[in-house]
Parts: structure tokens; C-alpha cells; sequence
């Protein structure tokens, strides 16, 4: 049977920048306010006198083939069989920061014992029916989970292209929130 | 695309490569003989991680991350402790150590690379000189540290300047020495190494750059160093990080096209029929400058073994080459380097901006044209991907 994938949608057009995501992250991962979100919220302006204005959500992309799983050289990232999630065993990060060099959206975070740490898609809550903290607390629905194969796969495709060159095309100016 | 399953696939070496080309052909389907021969015994071992072992991060069991059950569990023949004597191309077929002949449809050459040592007197014949590249060396160097008190690194490559951080800690007295006019020639820039130096220094390491070794010499239970200018007694040892070769002793000259390594194309082809090549043993497209090059790192390695792996089999796979890229922890910074760095020419700028241990890191950005071509980041990988997207052709 084809394993399947979950994983993370998101509608920029609906996204407000509360930041809600973040804060529950933290709260979900037991992350201090000033400690390091595995979830980031970017602001993004185009123009002096802004004529696009949006906030991009983003966090691990939990990517079917995953570069960091490959590059890592412990073998301390894994995904999960039954829902793709990718993860990481700290008891074998040596903190070689590989990971971080090899994600295109500054997924991995490094904790302060220097060792790496990541979304893991609130396994624990999905594995016990509940959805991802962040997505349960957007107050306006642009997060969702769901499988790859039950999203509509190009307006998934072009969106996340859309969401990820302007949030690029924008990164001299990019105001973090 | 149909997955032959008719075939033989011999596998030379057993390091990431290697064992990446095993799971794809195993993943696409392929139910056929794959003969693995490694010179050495037992789970493929990974010598990037030699450095953390030595510096307490890991323990030695995991410096083998696929395990022994890995062969049993891809249905590999392992045939360890045996070395390829001869490839016939013509005949496809391998010449072992121990008198055997295999034959193969398609074989992947994954041999990695070996630690060179350079032709200074006295080094290549002293037992106090140590390498760190296999687990024989690793374990050695172990044991030299144990007691140490006054060390030699040669070399201030990735692995040099990692040893003598590691080195350091342990409270032994480091010297690091490259003939190159500064530390991390290969990937670093000038204004970047100036600053990794002064860190070094900083930690008590002294930093010699452009500084060679004229020739070692025994005395007693300790070595004595003669450099130009100088010399050092009372050395415990000298480890020695100059780089490394590919190993193709089996090959015979001019049998497949060879530059600095094998050259390979796209899907990890030899010149040779039937013949592959992946990890450190070869040299495949940068795809930001067009060129063949050489760029071993353990990331690049797995990427090149799974695509020969998949390509071995009959499902065709394309890599699209590799871009430069490096990355490296320092006592508390973190180095990276991304793409040319040390591009020549009067339409070449660099701009540099921060500070290392400023909030935010410091980076310098080359730039061709207004075009970003590298980037040099200390404790600034926050910015790391966005300015890959910039670098990356396969995304800019």
C-alpha cells in the first residue's frame, strides 16, 4: 500500500499575521517567548508605498524527499512510516548544522545544548486524533493538515511556488515579526 | 521505466555512496545480485563524523549510521576484507584480491577518497603522524590524544580546523599550520579566514598560515618540527589534513576518463560502458558553473549513490549537479560557505555586513554583475536559504 503523506497547506490570502500559530507552537513545544520558534510568521511588503501586503506562515515543509534526511550524517532524521512527518532523534544530532545548509526554508532551529530541533508536525497530537497545534489555533483557517494526495495538487503546487517566490523575491526587505 | 531485474550490479566500496545505490536499487524494485566489496569489514562507516567522535559528540557505534543489519536487510553479498585488483571493462568483470572473478551488467565504483600525506621528510615514515579519514585512523588519533600535550595540525582545512578545535578543548597546545596564505583556503574568503583566525587565536590556538613544514624527525619519544623560520620541539604528534585522492589504484591509466577524480555526467556514467561513480571518488557537474568539479561531501556522496543506484537499475534518473556548499560549527560560531567565493575580476564586489557575535551574525556576499555568486556566513545561517534561492541556478 502507497504510504501516505500529511502535510501543512496554507492560504496566504488568509493568513492576518496574528501570530497565534507561533505562539501555540511554543506553547505546544514548551519554548520559551524569547527562545527559538519553530514556527516563523514573515511579514511581506512590495513597494515603498506597499501595494502587496501579506504574511507568510512558515515552518518545516515536511518535504517528501527531504534533503535534510539525506544530508544528515548521524541518521538522526527520520520520517515517520505512517505519516511522512519528518523528524529527529536529538540523542544522535552532533550540531553539525548540515541540515540547516541543505532546507530552503530555514526549517532546522539549533537549541541552546547545540543540537538541532524541528516541527515534527505535533505528532504526538496527530497519533491521538487532534490536529498540529498551529493549525488548530489559526484563527482564520489558512493553516491546514492534510494528505498530499487529497489536496488539490496544482493549486498546492502554485501556491506554495507563489507563497515562497514572493516571500523570496522580498528578503532584503523582509520585516520578521 | 521497467526495472531490469536480470542483471548483476557490483558495488565498489562501502561508504554513503555505496550504500545509498544499494536502497534505490532495492527501492525501484530491483531483485537481482548486488556484490558488494569493500577492503574493510563490517557497517559502512562515515568519516565526517571521525571529528565528533573524537570530540565526545557521538559514540562509536554511531559513527556506522546504517547499521550491520543494513546488508541482510537489502539481500547485499558483502564481500569485506577483499580489494579489486583488476576492472576489464571489455569483459565486465572484476579480479579480487582473493582469486575471485565476478561479473557484473552494471558496477558502481564508490571507493571515496584517501587522506594524502605530503612528501615532507620524515612524515610519511614517522608512527607519530596521523590521518583522519578511516576508522583505523580515527582510533589511532584517539590514542595519541589521550596523552598529548603538544600538537601539529597541517593543514587548516575543514577537518584540520575541526581537529584543532577539538584538540584545544582537551587543553593540548595546538599549532595550525597551512602553506596557503590563510586558513580554509578552499572555501573561505580572505577577509573571512582573517576573522576565523583572530578566533582561533583568540581560543589559544596559534594559526600559522603560509607557513609549510620543511621535515619532522624523531627524538626520543617526541617529534621535532622544522619549519622555515622555526622550529618546534617536543611535538607528540602531528595529524596531518592536507586533503585528500580519490582511490583508483585498481584502475588502469587512461581505462576512464579521469580529471582531478572520475568524471561522471548526470547520471553518475562513467566514460566506461556499464561503469558508474559516486561520492569522493568522482567529480560531477557544479551546476553553477557549468564546470566538473570535485566537491566531497558526505551530502553529495548519498545523492550521487542513490541516483547511480536508480540508473543501475533501468529507472532513469537525472541529478542536476551539485552546488559548492560547506558548513562547519567553531566553538561557538558556525561557518558556512555557499557557491564561488573566491571569483576574480574587476566585475567582481564583495560587501560584508554585521559582526560575528552580533545578533544576526556576519556575512560577506560576492557578487558578478549584481548577480549573487557566494556567500561566507558566520552565525548568520538564519539567511541561508533565501540566499541559495539567489545562488541556485535551479531556483533563480
Amino acid at each position: 500500500m502507497k504510504k501516505r503523506q500529511l502535510m501543512f497547506s496554507f492560504n496566504i490570502q488568509d493568513c492576518s499575521g496574528c501570530m497565534a500559530c507561533v505562539v501555540a507552537c511554543q506553547d505546544q513545544n514548551d519554548i520559551k517567548a524569547d527562545g527559538t520558534a519553530l514556527r516563523q510568521v514573515s511579514r511581506q511588503e512590495k513597494g515603498v508605498y506597499p501595494t502587496l501586503i501579506a504574511n507568510l506562515s512558515l515552518s518545516c515543509m515536511h518535504c517528501g524527499d527531504a534533503p535534510c534526511l539525506l544530508v544528515c550524517p548521524t541518521g538522526a532524521i527520520f520520517k515517520h512510516a505512517e505519516s511522512g512527518a519528518i523528524d529527529i532523534n536529538r540523542d544522535i544530532c552532533i550540531g553539525c548544522h548540515s541540515c540547516e545548509l541543505a532546507c530552503y526554508f530555514g526549517a532546522p532551529k539549533f537549541a541552546d545544548d547545540g543540537k538541532m530541533i524541528k516541527c515534527d508536525l505535533c505528532i504526538v497530537r496527530i497519533e491521538n486524533g487532534l490536529k498540529p497545534a498551529c493549525v488548530h489555533t489559526c484563527t482564520t483557517g489558512a493553516l491546514q493538515l492534510g494528505y498530499a494526495d487529497d489536496l488539490v495538487e496544482k493549486k498546492v503546487d502554485g501556491a506554495s511556488r507563489k507563497f515562497l517566490n514572493s516571500f523570496l523575491d522580498q528578503h532584503l526587505t523582509v520585516q520578521d515579526r | 521505466m521497467k526495472v531490469t531485474q536480470k542483471k548483476n550490479i557490483a558495488i565498489i566500496g562501502n561508504g554513503g555512496a555505496a550504500v545509498h545505490a544499494v536502497m534505490a536499487a532495492r527501492s525501484a524494485g530491483f531483485t537481482g545480485q548486488i556484490d558488494l566489496i569493500s577492503d574493510s569489514e563490517g557497517p559502512a562507516f562515515n568519516p565526517m563524523l571521525a571529528p565528533y567522535f573524537l570530540k565526545g559528540a557521538l559514540t562509536w557505534d554511531h559513527c556506522f549510521p546504517f547499521g550491520s543489519n543494513f546488508y541482510r536487510t537489502c539481500d547485499v553479498t558483502c564481500r569485506f576484507n577483499t580489494t579489486v585488483d583488476t576492472l576489464n571493462i571489455a569483459e565486465k568483470s572484476l579480479q579480487l584480491s582473493d582469486k575471485k572473478k565476478i561479473h557484473y551488467d552494471q558496477c558502481l565504483i564508490a571507493t571515496g577518497a584517501s587522506a594524502v600525506v605530503p612528501p615532507v621528510p620524515g612524515l610519511r615514515d614517522s608512527k607519530k603522524v596521523f590521518t583522519l579519514r578511516t576508522t583505523e585512523s580515527t582510533l589511532q588519533l584517539q590514542k595519541a590524544m589521550q596523552s598529548a600535550r603538544n600538537v601539529i595540525v597541517l593543514g587548516a582545512s575543514l577537518v584540520g580546523t575541526k581537529l584543532a578545535e577539538i584538540l584545544s578543548k582537551r587543553k593540548i597546545k595546538v599549532t595550525l599550520l597551512d602553506i596557503a596564505t590563510q586558513i580554509l583556503p578552499m572555501g573561505a574568503h580572505p577577509k573571512t579566514a582573517e576573522k576565523i583566525e583572530s578566533y582561533f587565536r583568540q581560543k589559544g590556538i596559534e594559526v600559522l598560515s603560509g607557513c609549510g613544514l620543511d621535515g619532522i624527525e624523531e627524538v626520543g619519544n617526541r617529534l621535532v618540527c622544522h619549519l622555515p623560520h622555526r622550529i618546534f620541539d617536543n611535538v607528540d604528534f602531528v595529524a596531518v589534513c592536507t586533503g585528500v585522492k580519490p582511490n583508483l589504484q585498481f584502475l588502469e591509466e587512461g581505462q576512464v576518463a579521469t580529471r582531478q577524480a572520475l568524471l561522471v555526467d548526470n547520471y553518475q556514467r562513467t566514460s566506461a560502458n556499464s561503469l558508474y561513480a559516486a561520492g569522493d571518488v568522482c567529480q560531477g557537474l557544479n551546476r553553477q558553473t557549468g564546470e566538473s568539479q570535485w566537491m566531497g561531501t558526505w551530502g553529495n556522496a548519498c545523492y550521487q549513490g542513490r541516483t547511480a543506484g536508480y540508473n543501475m537499475t533501468g529507472k532513469t534518473t537525472s541529478l542536476p549537479g551539485a552546488l559548492p556548499q560547506y558548513v562547519s560549527p567553531f566553538f561557538d560560531w558556525v561557518y558556512a560557505q555557499v557557491g564561488d567565493i573566491n571569483r576574480q575580476g574587476c566585475d567582481i564586489r564583495t560587501d560584508e555586513s554585521g559582526s560575528p557575535d552580533a545578533d544576526g551574525g556576519w556575512q560577506l556576499l560576492v557578487f558578478k554583475q549584481e548577480k549573487l555568486i557566494g556567500v561566507n556566513l558566520i552565525n548568520a545561517m538564519r539567511n541561508i536559504g533565501v540566499l541559495k534561492k539567489e545562488i541556485d541556478p535551479l531556483l533563480s
